[in-house]
């Protein structure tokens, strides 16, 4: 343990920690026990009420069912040194092929067995992604509507053999088998207990089992010995909730945990002050956006989106909200989408007179703009709003800003420019494009955006094609309508800052999750 | 004295019943719960109906409150909107652990709060009354938050005599408990202070010294009984009190009892688990008030004769 | 401060006194120039009663609290040594207080605590000071209360002090201070807080109990008809000194210092007739408006029945029937309970009467109306007891009369209006700017009353506008209402518990006695021949300072009524000297009688011609 809790560098304070190792007031800490492995404890802000692998998709659910559950096939984030890693390798799949444009058909591992001793079948793959469970009208996890591929059929072959098969060309499949709808569930056990049985006792083939939740408090885990990866490297996994920053760095720091999850840049240098810990981070593939309802008022022109778009100065928003540490793209794109991606893609720069000549253009004399937001929901959005405030009336756009209490006051009448947010959660350019900014999606049905006939019919490209330069170029040419008609803007990424006992060898990855995976947890 | 009991249970019994039908009708009309708990805009119609449905949010306002209320009496108090559990069940499971914390505070409250007060009285004007009094303004004033962060980075990071947070053991409680029971010992402080020299001004101890009693019989037999009516007022009314206090010191040393689920509840717009735990509040309350009279007409003989 | 040479040798002419007070000063500790006693020199002759009378802030409580070392924590003895036998006092006065000298207070409800019962507060005291315990000391508690003529001593054994009245409340602590048989007794305004004719009863009392156990008495009071009740050697203290000291007879009889003089000249009774001494003395003053008549007022069956504490009726008013002349100043007297400042709060519409109507002018006052209401507010005017409670704290005197003359719309003129109402009440130009907290009790009623006239009423109800004042102040605020009745053409109700200051000013005087008028008759008739035995035993009560005028007393039985408790019959007969069958079942009427005097008494009715009550016999 004493890797875990060094000395602190002045003189009095380490009299003060003698004198109270000597009053005998000790508390557990979460070092090296009798057992050959540590106990990892980690501070995190909030848990889920429901381990569920999908009801517990949030950015406060994920990092503990992806260390429960496995998928088909395996994203293998830390193939980049920073996290962002995108190749897909095998998982409880062995091998995907794929048979026509909305057929692909996997492999299962023979050796692969649950937390309750059950070897994994391809009735239980089958389950997890099927009629039932996922994609009838009343599924058993109702929650999997927002995140299902448009399957038509998912088909047990033979005993190590499944077939899915979409209503419509998707060449996206084998991603979305590695992504977060991937987790993969006992059917037996599932429908014994139901969703809300299931997420309390919850059971998958991952490194780690569970050993004790409660609710709202902590969340235990403890190795999974057979696990078909490998032995994992701790014993047990501590998610405790710390809902309060400073308390969860405190705790960081006096050594009670491994890592503090969600904390502020604002902590980094005291963090820094302190040599056995540090911070380590990633920018998550996720985009804080401006989106814009243009239904009956001045934005329905849109020049005067575009000139909103053009007077935002990212950089400055990362320094002065981020410390540096957020992401700002070049165009509504990750690189980690694939070769769809253009690194050459110019990125956003704040262009003020350029906005003032658009406005000029349209005619634009002073209507107001409302903005809202929903507080602090998405992190530093009010000082955020606050900045473009200021470029904007340096334009001369007249934007008022609405902070809000609540999701249906910002959705209710009045709504016209607000913030929101578009996760990357595939590696591939068809999220979130085509799924948030579609002909049937909110932005252009209920948002009144009249895409352009050509953007559509890109975005049906991107949907039904295989990686080709023509997929790339319909691509490229989409974001390109997507910046001349600004529906909405890409703001920047988030930041997700862990503090960490420098000891522990272990990488954030640029996702809402955490990779305890044997590979990625080391003790000295 | 019955007729008392009994109009003063009977008014909190109306209380109670108006607490809960307003938090239910208001929590209902100020938002659409579904549209608050899934991403309306990207939900399948389909989807978001079947959702009303589970919660009876397709019922007309009057079905729906009836049935609360059938459900109360069937000893539910209806479905989490979050994680379908049984509200009672998961508030049951917080309870323990707010009164742990509340329990000690409250003891640790009137154990500052008492003697330091009836001190401060006692020595009017000297330096022990100005140090207390100092003492108070400053615990009064020192907000919850600033306190407990300050004594984490002390107890917690500099010294590691205590641990930072959680709960479970006996160190676990003393952050906490010292950090809500100074404000609110602070207070009793006070009022202690001004209860005592209420009585010690008022002619019957004037008239008991005359008489020839020791102070400490002054002190046992005329003050403290006599200080002790309005105190209990003050006691009890902190008693409901505590509760609000909980949510911040829960917050901070992630104490996770019915505070935290309030903060989360709400955050979550978690219908059931929100109006269940107004009721439980409102009912904690009402019921601290009725124990306030109660104890107020036993203290007091001259409103417990003429009852 | 010259001290008269003959008294004080008279004073020291017992060997030992039994209590020495010499050369006593208290001062504030923070301020200890500022001596609130100054070098105060007593004795008490043993079993002597020694009075200590003067006004409110004379230090004569201070001086009486440092006997027993009990002053405030503020104050402290700065001078002087307390002797008893001749030995000087410990500081704490261990073994002194409750067994060798003991005290009683003002307010005997206040005195007592309020969570303790009878019984265990007289055994407690009984076993501190005699050792007795359990049966024994409760049989001695019981015995005490039986010496101080507690009726049903064993039943009030269990009873808490709010249950008992205040002349009961008194009477039990003086069985507390009997319970270490002491030699001496402190009594601080023993009887200020009760009614006229419990007060009577106590000082009967203590002079028994002076007599039975040869105790000594130190008396304060700030009255002097108390004082020459009780005591036998008077000191007449004045900001906080000693300015005369003699035996009591020579003090009343031939006052030295010119101080004692003006107060015993201040006393109600020595003055005379109101009219006989102010009638015209100043010309009436200029309204700005048309002068108008003086109007009557008028009340028919008017009662007030209030329902309290759930079933519990109280007839605060009983059908009261009364007339009240243009120009007349009517005094209302009676005990506390008696119904008199219901009637006032009805005249003046602050109160809705249960049935029964009142006339002014011939016009009924209509409550329900507002505009109506308004009107006759302004020709219906009220003063109270306390005026720092109807004084606004935050407007001087002068901006408070103003704002009235302009709400009401009395006068452009505003400014002289009010400087003239000043003059009016013998306030000065220079008090109009000040705020009520800057003038003494006096100076605060005669603002008040100024106010009360600048809407130029037609009637004023006067509710015990006097007693909360000194008595030097008390005769010259009394001046000045007679005064100022007589200039503003008034019709007024004077109310009050003390005769002698009703009589003072009031044409008639009504005497009430639970809700009811039991007497009603020409001021000078009812005080000098009362009928009722009722009125004749307040009277009888008032206590004179003249020794030759000393009268032996009748003394009413038991306690003021407590008009939730009414008894049938005559009210009045279980109290009644005079009570015969008859009162019990049937309640009098008022009867007319000779030279407009009307009175509700049986034992009255029979006599033919009514006997003469030699009030000055």
């Amino acid at each position: 343990m004493s890797h875990l809790i060094r000395p602190t560098r002045r003189g009095f304070m380490t009299g003060a920690a003698a004198l109270a190792g000597a009053a005998t007031l000790r508390f557990p800490t979460p070092a090296l026990a009798q057992s050959d492995r540590p106990d990892l404890v980690i501070a995190v802000q909030g848990l889920v009420d429901n381990l569920e692998p999908i009801a517990a998709i949030s950015n406060v659910g994920m990092r503990v069912v992806n260390a429960m559950y496995d998928t088909l096939l395996y994203r293998n984030f830390l193939a980049n040194p920073d996290g962002s890693g995108a190749v897909i390798e095998p998982g409880l799949a062995t091998n995907v092929e794929r048979l026509n444009d909305h057929t692909v058909r996997v492999t299962l591992r023979d050796d692969v067995v649950f937390h309750n001793g059950e070897p994994m079948t391809a009735q239980d793959v089958a389950f997890s992604f099927g009629y039932d469970r996922m994609f009838g009208p009343e599924p058993l996890t109702p929650r999997a509507a927002y995140f299902r591929p448009d399957l038509a059929e998912v088909s047990v072959i033979d005993d190590s053999t499944v077939e899915f098969v979409t209503n419509g060309p998707d060449y996206a499949m084998e991603k979305r088998l590695a992504s977060w709808i991937g987790w993969v569930v006992p059917e037996g056990y599932f429908r014994d207990k139901g969703l809300d049985g299931f997420g309390t006792a919850p059971i998958g083939t991952g490194p780690y089992k569970l050993k004790e939740f409660l609710r709202g408090d902590r969340v235990v885990l403890e190795a999974n010995d057979d696990y078909w990866r490998g032995r994992p490297t701790a014993r047990t996994v501590t998610f405790v909730v710390v809902p309060e920053t400073a308390t969860r760095v405190a705790g960081l720091i006096s050594g009670e945990y491994h890592i503090a999850c969600a904390l502020n840049p604002d902590n980094i240098p005291l963090l820094q002050r302190y040599e056995e810990v540090e911070g380590r981070g990633a920018q998550i593939e996720n985009t804080h956006l401006v989106v814009h309802n243009q239904v009956d008022n001045v934005l329905a022109d849109k020049r005067v989106r575009r000139a909103m778009h053009k007077c935002i100065d990212r950089d400055a928003l990362n320094t002065a909200l981020w410390a540096g540490l957020a992401g700002v793209t070049n165009g509504f794109q990750l690189p980690m989408q694939g070769e769809a991606y253009d690194p050459g893609r110019a990125p956003y720069r704040q262009d003020i007179e350029g906005a003032k000549a658009l406005l000029a253009e349209a005619g634009y004399s002073g209507e107001p703009i409302t903005y809202r937001t929903l507080n602090d929901y998405y992190v530093n959005s009010v000082a955020a709003a606050q900045a473009m405030q200021q470029w904007w009336q340096e334009a001369g756009l007249n934007v008022e800003i609405e902070i809000k209490e609540n999701w249906g006051q910002v959705t209710g009448d009045g709504l016209m420019s607000r913030n929101w947010s578009n996760g990357f959660p595939l590696t591939d350019p068809v999220t979130p494009l085509t799924t948030d900014w579609h002909e049937g999606s909110n932005v252009q049905k209920n948002y009144g955006w009249k895409a352009p006939e050509e953007f559509n019919a890109l975005l049906g490209k991107i949907r039904s094609m295989p990686n080709s330069p023509e997929r790339s170029a319909a691509f490229q040419r989409a974001l390109d309508i997507f910046d001349d008609e600004a529906p909405g803007t890409p703001l920047y990424r988030p930041y997700e800052l862990y503090g960490i006992q420098s000891s522990i060898g272990w990488s954030p990855v640029t996702f809402e999750w955490m990779e305890l995976r044997p590979h990625n947890l080391a003790f000295d | 004295m019955i007729r008392f009991i009994f109009i003063r249970t009977i008014r909190a019994i109306l209380t109670a019943l108006t607490v809960v039908t307003t938090t239910f009708v208001v929590l209902r009309v100020t938002g659409d719960p579904v549209q608050s708990l899934l991403p309306v805009e990207t939900t399948p119609p389909e989807i978001i109906e079947l959702y009303r449905r589970m919660w009876n949010l397709d019922q007309p306002l009057w079905q729906q409150y009836v049935g609360y209320w059938q459900g109360i009496f069937h000893g539910t108090m209806g479905r989490s909107f979050v994680d379908g559990r049984d509200v009672v069940g998961i508030i049951a499971e917080r309870i323990p652990i707010t009164l742990e914390l509340m329990g000690w505070t409250f003891v640790a409250m009137l154990a500052i709060g008492l003697p330091a007060g009836i001190a401060a009285a006692l020595n009017r004007g000297s330096w022990i009354d100005r140090l207390v009094m100092a003492a108070a303004v400053a615990g009064h004033a020192l907000p919850g938050y600033v306190m407990g962060i300050l004594m984490i980075w002390l107890f917690a990071v500099e010294l590691r005599w205590l641990p930072s947070s959680g709960y479970g053991t006996p160190q676990h409680l003393i952050m906490p408990v010292i950090t809500l029971a100074t404000a609110y010992g602070a207070v009793i402080a006070r009022f202690t202070r001004a209860a005592v020299l209420e009585v010690l001004g008022q002619p019957h101890v004037l008239a008991a010294r005359s008489q020839g009693w020791a102070g400490h019989t002054i002190m046992r037999r005329e003050v403290l009984p006599n200080a002790a009516i309005p105190l209990v007022t003050i006691i009890g009314l902190f008693l409901g009190g505590l509760i609000g206090g909980s949510v911040i010191v829960e917050w901070i040393f992630a104490w996770p009892g019915i505070g935290r689920l309030l903060v989360t509840s709400v955050a979550g717009r978690d219908l059931a688990i929100v109006q269940a735990l107004v009721l439980l509040f409102s009912a904690t309350m009402i019921f601290a008030n009725l124990m306030v009279d109660l104890a107020y007409a036993f203290l007091n003989p001259a409103i417990r004769v003429r009852g | 401060m010259q001290i008269p040479t003959l008294s004080s040798a008279a004073l020291t002419a017992a060997d030992t006194p039994q209590l020495s007070i010499e050369g006593l000063s208290v001062a504030h500790r923070s301020a200890p120039q500022t001596q609130q006693v100054s070098d105060v020199s007593l004795i008490l002759p043993a079993g002597g009663a020694l009075g200590i009378v003067g006004e409110s802030g004379s230090g004569k409580s201070l001086t009486c609290l440092s006997i027993m070392d009990l002053l405030p924590g503020a104050l402290k003895q700065s001078a002087g040594v307390v002797r008893l036998h001749g030995k000087p006092l410990a500081p704490g006065r261990k073994g002194i207080r409750g067994r060798r000298i003991a005290m009683i207070f003002q307010d005997p409800g206040a005195t007592m605590n309020p969570l303790r019962r009878i019984g265990p507060f007289l055994s407690g005291l009984v076993k501190l000071h005699r050792g007795l315990t359990g049966a024994a000391a409760e049989a001695e508690a019981v015995r005490l209360l039986d010496s101080v003529r507690m009726p049903a001593a064993r039943a009030r054994l269990r009873a808490y002090p709010h249950e008992l009245s205040g002349g009961q409340n008194q009477r039990v602590m003086i069985a507390g201070a009997l319970a270490g048989d002491p030699e001496i007794l402190l009594a601080d305004e023993p009887t200020t807080a009760l009614d006229v004719t419990t007060q009577a009863q106590i000082l009967d009392l203590l002079a028994e109990l002076r007599a039975e156990r040869g105790m000594g008495l130190v008396l304060v009071s700030h009255d002097f008809g108390v004082i020459a009740e009780a005591a036998d050697h008077v000191a007449v203290m004045r900001a906080g000194r000693v300015v005369e000291k003699a035996p009591a007879d020579r003090l009343f009889s031939f006052p030295q210092h010119p101080y004692t003089a003006s107060l015993l000249a201040s006393i109600p009774p020595e003055l005379g007739r109101a009219s006989a001494l102010t009638s015209r003395k100043n010309p009436p003053c200029n309204r700005p408006s048309n002068a108008t008549k003086a109007i009557g007022l008028k009340a028919r069956g008017l009662s007030r029945l209030f329902e309290a504490r759930g079933r519990v009726r109280v007839h605060a008013l009983n059908g009261i029937d009364l007339t009240v002349q243009p120009g007349e100043m009517l005094g209302v007297v009676g005990e506390s309970g008696c119904g008199k400042s219901t009637f006032g709060r009805l005249l003046v519409g602050l109160d809705k009467p249960s049935s029964g109507d009142i006339r002014a002018g011939g016009k009924p006052l209509v409550i329900e109306d507002g505009e109506a209401f308004r009107n006759s507010r302004r020709q219906l005017q009220m003063v109270w007891q306390d005026p720092l409670s109807v004084l606004n704290p935050r407007l001087s005197i002068g901006h408070q009369i103003i704002e009235v003359l302009q709400t009401h719309r009395i006068t452009d003129d505003t400014q002289s209006r009010m400087l003239e109402l000043l003059q009016a009440v013998n306030l000065k130009a220079e008090h109009a700017s000040r705020y009520a907290h800057q003038l003494s009790g006096g100076q605060r009623q005669r603002a008040v009353i100024a106010r009360a006239l600048a809407v130029e009423p037609q009637i004023v109800v006067f509710d015990e506008p006097v007693s909360a004042l000194d008595l030097s102040v008390q005769a010259q605020v009394i001046e000045m209402i007679a005064d100022i009745r007589d200039r503003f053409n008034l019709t007024g109700i004077f109310i009050s518990h003390d005769i002698r200051v009703v009589r003072y000013v009031s044409d008639r005087i009504a005497v009430m006695y639970l809700g009811r008028i039991v007497e009603i008759g020409p001021a000078d008739d009812i005080y000098h021949a009362p009928k009722h035995p009722y009125t004749q035993a307040l009277l009888s009560a008032v206590l004179s300072t003249d020794p030759k005028r000393r009268k032996s007393r009748s003394i009413l039985r038991g306690d003021p009524p407590d008009p939730a408790q009414m008894p049938s019959g005559c009210p009045f007969h279980p109290r009644c000297p005079r009570a015969a069958a008859r009162c019990r079942v049937e309640t009098p009427a008022l009867q007319a009688g000779a030279d407009s005097r009307f009175t509700a008494c049986h034992a009255v009715d029979v006599e033919t011609s009514g006997r003469h009550w030699e009030a000055a016999a």
